[in-house]
């Protein structure tokens, strides 16, 4: 069978984060490139991440989503690849934008969040539920926004945050900004590099191969034209590069580096009823596997181009009506040793109304048409509306949504089946919100009904004599399967004082089934349950977090006859502030991870590390 | 039932004859240890992350026990196992992306040496001539490092290695000669390599189809090769053939070309020879002059993974969709007869019988 290996690097990339202090400041609502998330989602679930938790201590994006959110990642190790999963859905089931821009890899559909630095981001929302009418191809789970902000206050700052620890592991942020009325410029720059050479649990095995280092580069630029026009450049560049874990079983001396290059400029004008936002962005992605980092003249090269033109126009009919339409454009190119020379262009209409009957009832609808060269992509349709009842708040929202193939699937040397239809699903979901005195509940059931789910798999004798592309035995992509998903959500957040201390303690549940339809057997790597608690606790120059994280066991043949053992990992983090210049107080922080040494995997076979820690200093002028 | 009871006689018939020569008491047969007599069935194991596994059999086919291996040893056997190796009281488990072969005990399963040296992508190991050889593919990104590595079958010790020609993988011994089939890893070869194990240098190499996939000997000694030829997907198809060696001459006897199809898993069970197209099987007899039109046996299998005939019996894997737990079906292929079905491990590519 290894002869058929379409290889690891379909599946792997990564990297790291870093994290972002700032005063959570008051910003200026209108000029947020993306405040349509919350008008056209009232009957949507979402968290956001304000970058004085994106600051917090979790070393990369992941582990932040996964320590406080319901978000599953299947994480192939510490750097290795680790994609978003909502509710039992597919790695390439999560849309994730930057900006307003779709930035899933057009190659494999995923973004990998070990190549997110969160240097490069001021805020993180999360909007669970399916998404494809405002976020196009693969919010079929839900979506990830990652987001720039900017101000106009006129001030300047540095900060610098750098960390040493385990395994030779650190890193150094550092951004600076400035602005004036009518101008914000905002540079940051992040490395993160580590041995990452772990003990695999008991064994006498190590992560020797799994080094990395990432650098990431990024740019804010916004000028107010005139109180009405604002003209916004954001860039942001990673290089990373990353040696391919050995598993418990077999070792590894591969090695594969990334680039990821976004350049995006946006023009908002605003106007009492009207905003119009027009962005035009590029993207290009490119990897090197290396199956052997010793010979350096062996390797595989792919890579993606994406141009796109985003139109959007929010129009207000009077207090109670709004109407956003908006079109994209986007011409993609896919380049390298297997997918040389293959493109694909296609636009999208859509458009929403957002009524407010009442102050306790909202409601929106949605419409989405896609038109490809490559495919038909199915009319997308959706409701949502919110029901405010005394402390409750009462959401619903049904949704069809859709996933088009990537590249790898289309495309891919010989292999690759162009005949592939885009994966198409339902959704519904009912959702309780309780807010009183700090206190916050929330309750939410979901229900996913997907269809013509694409799975790489080998050809059988019919298959080849139905023409599918490749030989007998030759592993290709089909759309072979459908599956259910339900489940249910509940999350509690509590803030309580004792004296001087002020805590805040947070709990995340989720129950999870994601089943073949046909077989009835749970979906592979998909926990159960998923539990997940925080309590952070301050008192004057002292802030402490606990983090406790259980994830359940989780399926590894499609028969459901192995599994990954359930784990439990604690976390902890303390921080204090010095006082040594009027103007400066650097923070110090000492994390450690994995507290109890617990032996623990997320993909059968790579274990992840035991006790770790790191020290960190943040300075901010 | 069958195969218990031959098995059984034939060793208690060797003991029997040891023993007289010794002592006069009446001979007593002691198991050697608890797999003995049965079957034992290659996984692969899952593709990504994880461990192959050793299925045993019971030989009335009734009883299947998966993981024999970490049952017996607390520890996984490794990733992608591709083959094993029966020879005198010890197997060897060629794990391919372990670059390893486990040696253990065939009838206890207890480990007693590892071989992990001078191999690079394992693939099949034989014994032959005092001395072990297992074909490597070498790096798969390099197309001419592919090489036999040889050992002393006592020691484990390494002796030397042969540069052949690439994608060496399954191998045939036939008195003093290892013949090598150059399937060719992941690209296609046509060749099979002749190697004097007398002095360890390949002797002669004989051209037959493209993509030699499987072999067996028939009962007077001739070498069956089977070669399902060039997949579509290339641009450059070819079809099977199936290639009747004189092993005296080592010349190609009969050839037999496939019109349209691609044929895997040859066995040859004394004077029958048999095969498989998708999941259909056919048979003939060795002095057939035509390949078979009517299939003998339809498998019904998701992806039928091996094909094991041996007295009358054929054992047949199916790997179902690669990730989850295959199965082992057995017929007593004259008749047509299905006798049982067993779950194996993971995509299971072999049917050894450890008697």
């Amino acid at each position: 069978m290894n002869k058929f290996t379409i290889t690891a690097f379909f599946i792997i990339t990564l990297s790291s984060l870093l994290a972002q202090d700032k005063k959570v400041e008051q910003l200026d609502e209108v000029l947020l490139p993306s405040s349509k998330l919350r008008t056209y989602s009232v009957g949507f679930k979402i968290t956001k991440f304000n970058d004085s938790i994106l600051k917090s201590n979790h070393q990369t994006l992941s582990a932040l989503l996964q320590t406080e959110s319901s978000i599953y990642f299947k994480s192939y190790g510490v750097a290795m690849l680790s994609s978003p999963s909502f509710r039992g859905t597919g790695a390439s089931h999560t849309a994730v934008l930057w900006n307003g821009i779709p930035v899933n890899s057009t190659l494999n559909g995923q973004t990998d969040f070990n190549l997110i630095n969160s240097v490069s981001i001021d805020e993180m929302t999360v909007r669970a539920g399916g998404g494809s009418i405002l976020f196009g191809s693969g919010a079929i789970g839900g979506s990830i926004h990652l987001k720039n902000n900017m101000d106009f206050e006129g001030d300047q700052s540095h900060h610098l945050l750098s960390s040493y620890g385990s395994y030779n592991t650190y890193k150094v942020n550092y951004r600076f900004k400035t602005s004036t009325e009518k101008s914000f410029v905002q540079i940051g720059f992040g490395r993160m590099s580590s041995d990452n050479d772990y003990q695999y649990w008991d064994t006498d095995k190590y992560n020797n191969n799994g080094d990395f280092f990432n650098n990431n580069l990024n740019a804010v630029v916004g000028f107010k034209l005139s109180d009405a026009h604002l003209l916004s450049l954001f860039l942001d560049g990673t290089m990373s590069e990353r040696g391919l874990s050995n598993t418990l079983t077999a070792p590894s001396d591969s090695k594969q580096d990334d680039e990821n290059y976004k350049l995006l400029v946006e023009w908002k004008y605003t106007q009492r009823n009207l905003t119009s936002i027009l962005k035009l962005a590029y993207l290009y992605d490119q990897f090197t596997y290396y199956a052997k980092r010793s010979s350096s003249d062996l390797f595989d090269v792919g890579d993606a181009k994406n141009s796109l033109l985003k139109y959007q126009l929010d129009y207000k009919f009077g207090p109670k009506t709004k109407v956003l339409s908006g079109i994209d454009v986007s011409f993609n190119k896919g380049g390298g040793d297997s997918l040389d020379g293959v493109n694909r262009s296609s636009y999208s209409l859509y458009s929403m109304l957002n009524h407010r009957v009442s102050h306790r009832f909202h409601y929106d609808l949605s419409i989405r048409k896609e038109f490809s060269d490559t495919f038909d992509v199915p009319f997308l349709f959706g409701v949502d509306a919110a029901y405010k009842s005394g402390d409750f708040v009462y959401k619903i929202n049904a949704s069809k949504n859709y996933r088009v193939p990537t590249f790898n699937d289309l495309f891919w040397a010989v292999l690759g089946n162009p005949n592939l239809k885009p994966e198409s699903s339902y959704q519904g979901e009912l959702g309780v919100e309780y807010s009183k005195k700090g206190i916050t509940a929330s309750a939410n059931t979901f229900f996913i009904a997907t269809e013509d789910l694409i799975k790489w798999s080998p050809n059988s004798y019919v298959d080849v004599q139905n023409g599918s592309g490749g030989g007998l035995g030759a592993w290709t992509p089909k759309n072979i399967y459908k599956a259910v998903n339900y489940g249910a959500e509940l999350s509690l957040k509590v803030p309580f004082a004792f004296g001087n201390y002020t805590f805040n303690s947070q709990a995340n549940y989720s129950y999870t089934i994601a089943e073949n339809k046909q077989s009835k057997k749970q979906l592979l790597y998909v926990p159960k349950h998923k539990l997940n608690y925080t309590l952070r606790a301050n008192r004057g120059r002292v802030s402490g977090n606990y983090h406790i994280m259980y994830h359940g066991k989780s399926f590894t043949t499609t028969d459901n006859s192995a599994f990954v053992k359930g784990y439990l990992v604690h976390n902890f983090a303390a921080n204090y502030t010095l006082n040594l210049f009027k103007n400066i107080q650097p923070i110090i922080g000492f994390h450690i991870n994995n507290l109890f040494n617990k032996e623990y995997a997320v993909v059968d076979y790579r274990p992840m590390p035991g006790i770790n820690y790191q020290f960190q200093i943040q300075i901010k002028i | 039932m069958n195969i218990k009871k031959i098995a059984l006689s034939v060793v208690a018939a060797s003991l029997f004859l040891a023993s007289c020569n010794n002592d006069t008491d009446l001979p007593v047969y002691e198991p050697r240890g608890d797999y003995e007599g049965g079957i034992l069935v290659v996984n692969e194991g899952p593709f990504q992350n994880g461990s192959g596994t050793v299925t045993y059999v019971s030989s009335d086919l009734t009883q299947a026990v998966d993981g024999i291996y970490k049952a017996e040893n607390g520890e996984d056997l490794g990733n992608i196992f591709q083959s094993m190796y029966l020879y005198d009281d010890i197997a060897l488990l060629v794990v391919n992306n372990s670059h390893k072969i486990e040696i253990v005990n065939r009838f206890t399963f207890v480990k007693e040496a590892v071989i992990d040296q001078n191999l690079n992508n394992p693939r099949y190991a034989v014994v032959a001539n005092g001395k072990v050889y297992v074909s490597n593919w070498g790096d798969t990104a390099n197309e001419t490092d592919d090489f036999i590595a040889v050992y002393d079958v006592d020691t484990f010790a390494y002796e030397t290695s042969i540069s052949v020609d690439l994608g060496p993988e399954k191998m045939q011994v036939i008195g003093n000669d290892v013949f090598v089939a150059h399937e060719g890893a992941w690209g296609y070869n046509n060749k099979i390599s002749v190697i004097n194990t007398a002095n360890s240098i390949v002797e002669t190499t004989i051209e037959v189809g493209d993509v030699p996939n499987s072999m067996g000997v028939d009962s007077a000694q001739n070498l069956w090769v089977l070669c399902g030829g060039v997949p579509a997907w290339t641009g450059a198809e070819t079809f099977g053939s199936l290639h009747k060696i004189n092993t005296i001459s080592n010349e190609v006897e009969k050839t037999f070309d496939f019109v349209s199809s691609h044929p895997d898993y040859l066995t040859v069970d004394g004077t029958n020879v048999l095969y498989a197209v998708g999941s259909s099987v056919y048979g003939m007899p060795n002095a057939a002059m035509e390949l078979p039109i009517e299939v003998l046996i339809e498998t019904e299998a998701d992806f039928l993974y091996s094909l094991r005939a041996s007295n009358g019996f054929l054992f047949a894997t199916d790997a179902k969709d690669f990730s989850s737990k295959g199965t082992l079906t057995t017929y007593k292929y004259i008749s047509k007869e299905e006798i049982s079905t067993v779950s194996t491990g993971v995509s299971p590519n072999g049917v050894y019988f450890n008697n």
